[in-house]
């Protein structure tokens, strides 16, 4: 290079293609150096954001669905609604080859599946579809059918299974209208599964995945990210298995024998804290297969004559019908059985007293020139309240209705809760339909006539609130279906708690009621129980038909102490009978005589405490004293003979099973020399006591299955001071302290 | 081989260590020092081919994996072609006598363009074009060897003709009949890569040998012209009688609105390409990091190979490839600047050219810059044949470098 004159490109041509060059190289360099640009607006500035759609087209985002929590009974242990696992079948046409391979796919599916040839065919030829789905809710040996047939005909990507959750009901018809159902999209549509819905539905996660363009895991991860499914709380609901299913056998019996133009409804409350432990209406339908009317619905159905569109809109409104939780969505009015409320507000307010109010009924009654009859048409005459109350004498309750006055009915009316909903956590409460709502004054006439439940509709759960108030010592409690959740390890993770203190009537008016209504109604009594019962029969008024009857029947078990109450209602009967003591008050029977052992509660032991006495004369004396000892009871023996001559009390005497039995041998004389102690005013156990060591045996009455508290003896058989042989029976009767007054 | 500095024609006396040897040019009794290479072009080379057969593995991996199960099934045979092609540099750059190219410039390049017109014949059709050979198993592209010959033929026609170059007849006119049978070949073969290549070697030629800049501004006018003209007026025309041309540029315009596979699909490489980069952002991913390689952006060890780069080493990588091709590019002017004659001035320049050519191409290609059109990138995209061809020009370009230094007799 040094050398210039010497090389050939110094000078001439070769100097041009040089300087040529050196011009083709700035060129160059400039290219690239705009190409740089280039690369540094995409890779720098990436303005269009190419980078992120880049990363949008490795990922996609999978739901992770939350599974739906689970229903169970107030056990938490017995599952009324679940979700499973379970797959649908769907084809992709746009990957069916051929006529022949469409032949193959609907031959096998609609052999396995038993889906119709044709519609397959049908959808098979919507060829650029890639889902079209043939059956739904694929049974197990379906499912592995389809897999098998895929399988051996290599038809994987034609025909597919796609994962699904499908709820069970394990007991279909099991409080159906408690429960509800979910849709398709697995969210809750009526029922505990609709109000519970939030609790039940979990969040379902998401799983971001990205992956390469052949559908594989990429192995940098750019843009994963998982979000797991939070699983939906299971529900534990008040209901108990046990008195619901009878419950539900009892309502169909009773609607089979009955024959109502409307439903049998029954509701079971646990009084003191407002727990629906049943509810149940007859007919019902099942669960998992909600949208099928059930058997009623279906023949009105069929009967029905209407276009397509009237068909199916008739349809639509017999579901609906058929899906109605009547118990709380409709409202009636609830007649005698209301009794109960109104003597509870004027024995609250004191416009009547037990003693010394009375009531005639001549079978009519005048009010504000309006003739108002009484069931029985020859009257009842002269009554106490608790015999107006067992009679359900409408002028009697005329009478007391007019004591207590409008004003202070009208505030115990709200008080009881029949002005608002009950708060309850059933969708859709019916509001009820009285005064307030109807806007008709509120004087004698209407006075007189709620005062006997009627005119005013309230649901069958407000008034059940409102009895169970009269059940549970004054309490108004707040009628509810679901008790707690948990989670997936059975942890109860929230409860729900309602009110339980709003004290409407004193304790004293309750037990009052109580007392004069227990066992009142035979056909509703349970032996070896003693239970509260009304029946009411009210007229429908809203309907043409004369003879269109309520049915009804509410009672709280047991008297001793309330734990239930129940309502039985049968919606217009057309066997012959309609009176609920006739109608409905059996139907409470039967249940309540299934129902109360199960719960857990005792039946009375008046025959089991006490012992008959048998026969010991001409027995070796000592012999019979290890007989008597044996049956528990305390033996004495006077005289030295060996054989029993006479025995005091008499063979066949009742006595309680701590009683005593005094036998006299040969040349032993029966002296009347056990003076009586005066006994009134002591507690049953002070009272027994003494008696039972003066060698004296004791009957006792007014006592509510053994419960000694609160009560006095009131009065005895013998008056104290006098002189009796040994053994003599004693009656003592007890009342409790509150009905003393 | 190369280790030691190249001898200059002063150091001579001064007991120089290379090997040296006089060589007789001609007649003109101009003796000649045979020195060693030139070094920065050797270290370019070979840097190049380095990175190349890197990013020809990390690109390919996953595609060779998923297609034959085996992730260095690209990458296993290009090495062979690495390896192969080197020693075929070497030797060219050790022992070829750029006279002898000389001689057979015009025989050497009517056998490229027989081959060349045999192709639609015989040639194997891969992806719809027929542009390839088969001999032996080795897939073989004879339009490669069409672009030698004609920087090869060019060459020897200016050289021969160096006074009459600035006329029209004796200057444009012939080299214009020498090039269009090979464009007319490439053309045939429906390569349109090749042709514009052809064109442009054509046109740098006509430039480097002094044509009067007259007529290449009136052409390079005339083109630009028609090309805007098209771009701007003649839609309606492109679209009515060229349809696969328009399509081509809408495709070029948006080609994320051809992706989806009803719009035919031929959006989704460019598009995919544009992704691979921007992904890239200033560092890369990351070398082997690239996501688009796994099944988005097809055939990515082909022409599209240099977006993968971009994704993975990022800006910073497209400027150390960048500086190497400019450096390159340098190199080959000066080589040629330095060269014993305006034969191997002229070849090596061409030969340059033509690489630079292509890798702007690319570049322009897989930055959707121009609409997309099959050019391999030099150095990096997978193809053997291509690859040994293309060092062996690079042993040209080394071999005229020894010629460098002269000294009078």
């Amino acid at each position: 290079m040094s050398d210039k004159n010497k090389k050939y490109t110094s000078s001439g041509s070769g100097r041009v293609t040089v300087l040529r060059g050196r011009g083709a190289l700035l060129v160059i360099l400039a290219l690239m150096l705009a190409l740089c640009v280039r690369f540094a607006y995409l890779q720098i500035f990436d303005p269009k954001d190419y980078r992120t759609a880049a990363l949008d087209q490795y990922t996609s985002s999978v739901t992770i669905p939350a599974k739906r929590g689970a229903i169970y009974a107030n056990d938490g242990t017995t599952e009324l609604a679940v979700s499973a696992t379970v797959y649908n079948c769907f084809i992709s046409p746009f990957d069916i080859e051929n006529d022949e391979e469409l032949n193959t796919v609907a031959n096998g599916l609609s052999e396995i599946l038993s889906v119709d040839r044709e519609t397959i065919i049908t959808k098979g030829q919507k060829k650029n579809s890639k889902y079209q789905v043939i059956k739904k809710f694929l049974s197990e040996t379906e499912e592995a059918a389809v897999r098998k047939f895929v399988k051996e005909n290599s038809l994987a990507g034609v025909i597919n299974l796609e994962e699904t959750t499908k709820r069970y009901y394990r007991y279909g018809n099991f409080a159906a209208h408690v429960l509800g159902f979910t849709g398709t999209d697995n969210r809750g549509l009526s029922g505990v599964e609709s109000a519970y819905d939030e609790y039940l539905s979990g969040v379902d996660g998401k799983s971001v995945k990205a992956a390469d363009g052949y559908g594989n895991e990429l192995d940098s991860g750019v843009g994963s990210t998982y979000i797991p499914a939070s699983n939906g709380l299971n529900v534990v609901t008040t209901l108990d298995w046990m008195i619901q299913n009878t419950v539900e056998k009892y309502i169909k019996q009773a609607y089979e024998e009955h024959k109502p133009n409307g439903r049998v409804q029954c509701l079971v409350m646990d009084v003191n804290n407002g727990e629906l432990l049943a509810s149940a209406i007859y007919p019902s339908f099942d669960l998992n297969n909600y949208n099928n009317l059930s058997e009623f619905y279906q023949t009105q159905y069929d009967v029905f004559v209407g276009t397509e569109d009237e068909r199916s809109e008739y349809k639509s409104k017999l579901l609906y019908e058929m899906w109605n939780n009547t118990i709380a969505t409709q409202t009636y009015e609830p007649g005698s059985t209301f009794k109960i409320i109104t003597s509870a507000i004027a024995l609250e307010e004191g416009s009547i007293d037990t003693v010394n109010s009375t009531f005639k009924c001549g079978g009519a009654y005048n009010v504000a020139g309006t003739t108002i009859h009484c069931h029985r048409l020859s009257g009842h005459g002269k009554q106490t309240f608790a015999e107006a109350l067992v009679n359900s004498c409408n002028p009697a309750f005329i009478q007391i209705g007019s004591s207590i006055g409008a004003k202070s009915f009208k505030k115990y009316f709200e008080e009881f809760g029949y002005t608002k909903i009950s708060g309850s956590d059933i969708i859709g409460e019916a509001s009820s339909i009285y005064y307030g709502t109807t806007g008709a004054q509120f004087e004698a006439l209407e006075l007189a006539v709620y005062s006997f439940g009627q005119t005013f509709k309230v649901t069958p759960l407000q008034h059940l609130r409102a009895v169970s108030a009269v059940a549970n010592g004054g309490y108004l409690v707040v009628p509810h279906t679901v008790k707690s959740l948990t989670d997936e390890d059975g942890n109860v993770v929230r409860t729900f708690d309602y009110e339980t203190d709003r004290q409407v009537i004193s304790t004293e008016t309750c037990n009052t009621i109580i007392k004069a209504l227990t066992n009142s109604t035979k056909n509703a009594s349970v032996s070896g129980y003693n239970v509260v019962s009304k029946t009411g029969t009210s007229e429908k008024r809203d309907t043409e038909r004369e003879d269109d009857y309520i049915s009804s029947c509410v009672t709280f078990a047991p008297a001793e102490d309330p734990q239930i109450a129940i309502l039985v209602l049968v919606d217009d009967p057309t066997s012959g009978q309609h009176y609920g003591s006739a109608v409905a008050a059996p139907v409470v029977s039967n249940i309540l005589t299934e129902v109360l052992p199960h719960l857990g509660i005792a039946p009375n032991t008046a025959e089991e405490e006490t012992k008959t006495v048998v026969d010991y004369r001409l027995k070796k004396a000592e012999a019979a004293k290890l007989l008597i000892e044996k049956e528990g009871l305390k033996c004495v023996i006077k005289g030295k003979g060996e054989t029993v001559v006479t025995q005091l009390p008499e063979a066949g005497t009742v006595i309680s099973k701590d009683g005593v039995v005094i036998l006299y041998t040969e040349g032993t004389e029966v002296e009347a020399n056990v003076k009586v102690p005066n006994l009134k005013g002591n507690s049953p156990s002070v009272a027994i006591k003494s008696l039972l060591n003066s060698n004296l045996n004791v009957s006792i009455s007014g006592i509510f299955n053994g419960d000694y508290r609160n009560c006095e003896v009131v009065s005895q058989s013998v008056p104290a001071g006098e002189y009796v042989v040994p053994g003599t029976v004693i009656e003592l009767e007890f009342l409790y302290e509150e009905a003393i007054e | 081989m190369y280790s030691n500095r190249p001898v200059r024609a002063k150091e001579t006396q001064a007991e120089p260590v290379a090997k040296k040897k006089r060589v007789q040019l001609g007649q003109n009794r101009i003796y000649r020092l045979i020195g060693e290479v030139d070094r920065p072009l050797l270290v370019v080379i070979i840097a190049l081919v380095c990175i190349g057969s890197v990013m020809i593995f990390s690109a390919s991996y996953a595609v060779a994996e998923t297609r034959f199960g085996d992730s260095y099934y690209f990458a296993r045979a290009q090495i062979r072609w690495v390896i192969f092609g080197l020693l075929a540099m070497a030797v060219v750059a050790r022992f070829l006598d750029y006279r002898i190219l000389k001689r057979f410039a015009y025989i050497f390049y009517v056998i490229a363009l027989f081959l060349n017109y045999l192709v639609p014949l015989f040639g194997e059709t891969v992806g719809g074009a027929t542009r390839w050979f088969v001999i032996f198993g080795v897939q073989f592209q004879p339009s490669e060897l069409l672009k030698f010959g004609l920087v090869l033929a060019l060459s020897t026609y200016i050289s021969n003709h160096q006074s009459e170059i600035k006329t029209f007849r004796r200057g444009i006119l012939p080299m214009a009949l020498i090039s269009l049978p090979a464009a007319g070949a490439t053309f045939m073969q429906n390569h349109l890569s090749a042709t514009i290549i052809i064109m442009l070697l054509m046109f740098s030629m006509m430039w480097l040998s002094g044509t009067k800049p007259f007529y290449l501004g009136l052409a390079a006018g005339a083109a630009g012209a028609g090309a805007l003209g098209i771009f701007t007026f003649g839609r309606g025309l492109l679209e009515k009688f060229v349809p696969q041309m328009f399509t081509r540029l809408q495709i070029w315009e948006d080609p994320f609105a051809y992706m989806s596979f009803e719009s035919g699909g031929k959006g989704w490489q460019p598009a995919q390409s544009l992704y691979a980069i921007s992904s890239g952002g200033f560092w890369g991913l990351g070398l082997g990091q690239s996501n688009q390689k796994h099944g988005y952006l097809p055939e990515p060890q082909n022409d599209y190979i240099f977006a993968i780069l971009c994704e993975e080493l990022g800006f910073f990588g497209v400027i150390c490839v960048m500086g190497l091709f400019a450096v390159l590019a340098y190199r080959g002017y000066h080589v040629s600047k330095n060269s014993p004659n305006r034969f191997c001035s002229l070849l090596t320049m061409g030969i340059t050219a033509q690489v630079v050519i292509q890798v702007l191409l690319n570049f322009a290609v897989v930055t959707n810059s121009i609409p997309s059109t099959g050019i391999s990138l030099p150095f990096f995209s997978y193809g053997g044949t291509s690859l040994l061809i293309l060092l062996a020009e690079m042993g040209i370009v080394l071999s005229i470098s020894r010629y460098s230094f002269i000294e009078q007799g």
